[in-house]
């Protein structure tokens, strides 16, 4: 049983190689942490697991039943502009994957919007211009909409980079959460002790797969203490200290 | 002459009629592309429209009949160009427009140089309107307007977040192509009103103005309409009073407007300031 299968996937931009061969497979109801320094290619898997980008080699299969199942939040709030939606309207807007044009929405679909809003602890703002949002209040708001249409698979690009502590451990639990109901989450992050506490295993992408299996081999893996050298002592300390079953 | 006794002429009437619709079109249509920053695909396009015109005229067809498919076509370039992702869209628009006006120029210079009816097409005679070209503007009307009925979610998606609406499933390169094809056909049906150096002015002001004002998308797409067609309207009358080119009054009714709203939009915001802080 997996979710996602990717198998010898290559792309490069323009020449320049973002992502080399790489395959792995994710099962259903996992919570993978992906991690990797900047240009690792973990937006690029992502863009290319969406369907965003085209595999130039190796193949991605996925198991869900086509995109209302799969909710996505991206790593910038993409160029919101000037364009005069609510943070009510924006969130709305992840229903339009289980509609047929004219997608039209209902008194349903705003019920469901004010409850995934109240979920991700943004329905006080609801009524104000998205632009006008801090960056934070921005990105409960996309979660929102990656939520909205309750997605069996989650993809979230560093989705807490904006949030103060305190959302943030509400944010990690409410994903925690959400895995617990049987939804698979990939968690691109570059908080390692954060996550540390609620992922169940690991990706570490740079260029190549580095690194993918559960808290236990990743403590013990010598990949990783290569890789992350003379820090891996501080990471296993935080994934201890996060409180991660005592894995390490 | 009294607005009324205006009105009670039929080339009056034509041109108000035509005004309204064109007025009606480029709203619209501008407010997605002025949020989508493809606010410039007007100016680009109209200066291909050049072309198309002094092929019409050197071939003794309709201008804007032979400009249509050549817009067009020049349209799913400027896609095509700005899809490579090495030319930022802006330069897309750069590129098809040197295109447009380099062969326009030349192909009027063939032609004897510029006469007047060119001269016509440059700077608006919407005075001139003819019925059929008022029935391509009704078509077109109907159309847009019916293209933005059916796919306004999805639109609104698209202008916020283009990887997000694809996602989704909204079909992006389709409702892309269908937008660049819309702007073509905007920015031809407006040439007879605006004239081929300030159609673009049409595309972008009375989005712009509405924008100061409105809270929300759909006031957006209202008010931006609302005032497009009170700048035609005024100018089109100012336009034949004053003895002026059309587009040229309208344009300059429509920059006052947005000089307007934009005032508006500051005493408005001061006044929340104060009204705070008391
Ligand atoms: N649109 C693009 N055009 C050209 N090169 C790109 C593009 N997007 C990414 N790259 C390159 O591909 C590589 C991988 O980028 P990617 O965005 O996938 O990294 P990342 O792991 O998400 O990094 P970060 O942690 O900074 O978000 C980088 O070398 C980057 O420069
Ligand atoms: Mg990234």
């Amino acid at each position: 049983m997996r979710v996602i299968e990717v198998k010898n996937l290559s792309y490069a931009y323009f020449g320049a190689s973002a992502l080399e061969d790489v395959s792995f497979k994710i099962k259903p109801g996992a919570f993978t942490g992906v991690l990797g320094p900047n240009g690792g290619g973990k937006t690029t898997l992502v863009k290319l697991i969406l369907g965003l980008l085209k595999p130039q080699s190796g193949q991605i299969k996925l198991f869900t039943d086509g995109w209302a199942q799969i909710g996505y939040m991206q790593q910038r709030a993409a160029a919101a502009g000037l364009m005069p939606l609510s943070a009510f309207e924006v969130a709305r807007l992840g229903l339009l994957s289980t509609k047929k044009t004219p997608k039209i929405f209902n008194r349903q679909d705003d019920d469901a919007t004010l409850q995934a809003m109240q979920n991700t602890g943004c329905a006080e703002f609801k009524g104000k211009l998205f632009y006008e949002l801090s960056g934070g209040q921005q990105q409960r708001v996309l979660l929102a909409r990656a939520l909205i249409n309750k997605p069996r698979l989650l993809i979230l690009d560093e989705p807490s980079t904006a949030l103060d502590s305190t959302s943030r451990e509400v944010f990690f639990e409410l994903l925690s959460k959400l895995n617990k109901q049987g939804v698979t989450i990939l968690l691109i992050t570059h908080d390692i002790g954060e996550v540390g506490k609620y992922v169940d295993s690991f990706l570490i992408l740079d260029k190549r797969l580095v690194f993918h299996g559960g808290k236990q081999a990743f403590c013990a893996s010598p990949e990783v203490t290569k890789y992350f050298g003379p820090y891996t002592q501080h990471i296993m300390d935080h994934l201890h200290h996060g409180g991660a079953n005592g894995v390490c | 002459m009294g607005f009324v006794e205006f009105l009670s002429y039929d080339f009056a009437q034509r041109a108000l009629a035509a005004g309204v619709l064109v007025a009606l079109i480029t709203a619209a249509l501008g407010l997605f592309l002025v949020l989508k920053r493809m606010a410039l695909i007007g100016d680009s396009l109209s200066h291909v429209a050049l072309s198309g015109v002094a092929l019409g005229l050197i071939t003794n067809l309709s201008p804007v009949f032979v400009a249509m498919p050549v817009v067009m076509a020049s349209s799913l370039a400027v896609y095509k160009i700005s899809q490579s992702a090495k030319v930022y869209a802006d330069s897309a628009l750069g590129i098809v427009s040197a295109a447009g006006l380099s062969s326009g120029l030349i192909i009027a210079a063939l032609a004897g140089g510029f006469n007047v009816d060119l001269l016509s097409f440059l700077f608006g005679s919407i005075l001139a309107v003819s019925g059929a070209e008022l029935a391509l503007a009704l078509v077109l009307a109907v159309l847009i307007f019916g293209f933005i009925y059916l796919f306004y979610n999805e639109l609104t998606a698209l202008v916020f977040d283009e990887d997000f609406a694809q996602t989704a499933g909204v079909k992006v390169r389709r409702l892309n192509i269908a937008l660049v094809l819309i702007s073509a056909a905007a920015v031809v049906i407006a040439l007879k009103v605006a004239g081929i150096m300030l159609v673009s002015a049409m595309i972008i002001l009375p989005p712009c103005a509405a924008l100061q004002l409105a809270e929300n998308f759909k006031r957006a797409l209202f008010l931006s309409c609302a005032l497009s067609v009170a700048g035609v309207v005024l100018g089109v009358y100012a336009a034949f009073l004053l003895n002026l080119p059309s587009g040229a009054v309208i344009i300059l009714i429509d920059l006052l407007i947005l000089a307007l709203c934009a005032g508006v939009k500051k005493y408005a915001f001061k006044k929340r300031i104060l009204t705070k802080a008391d």
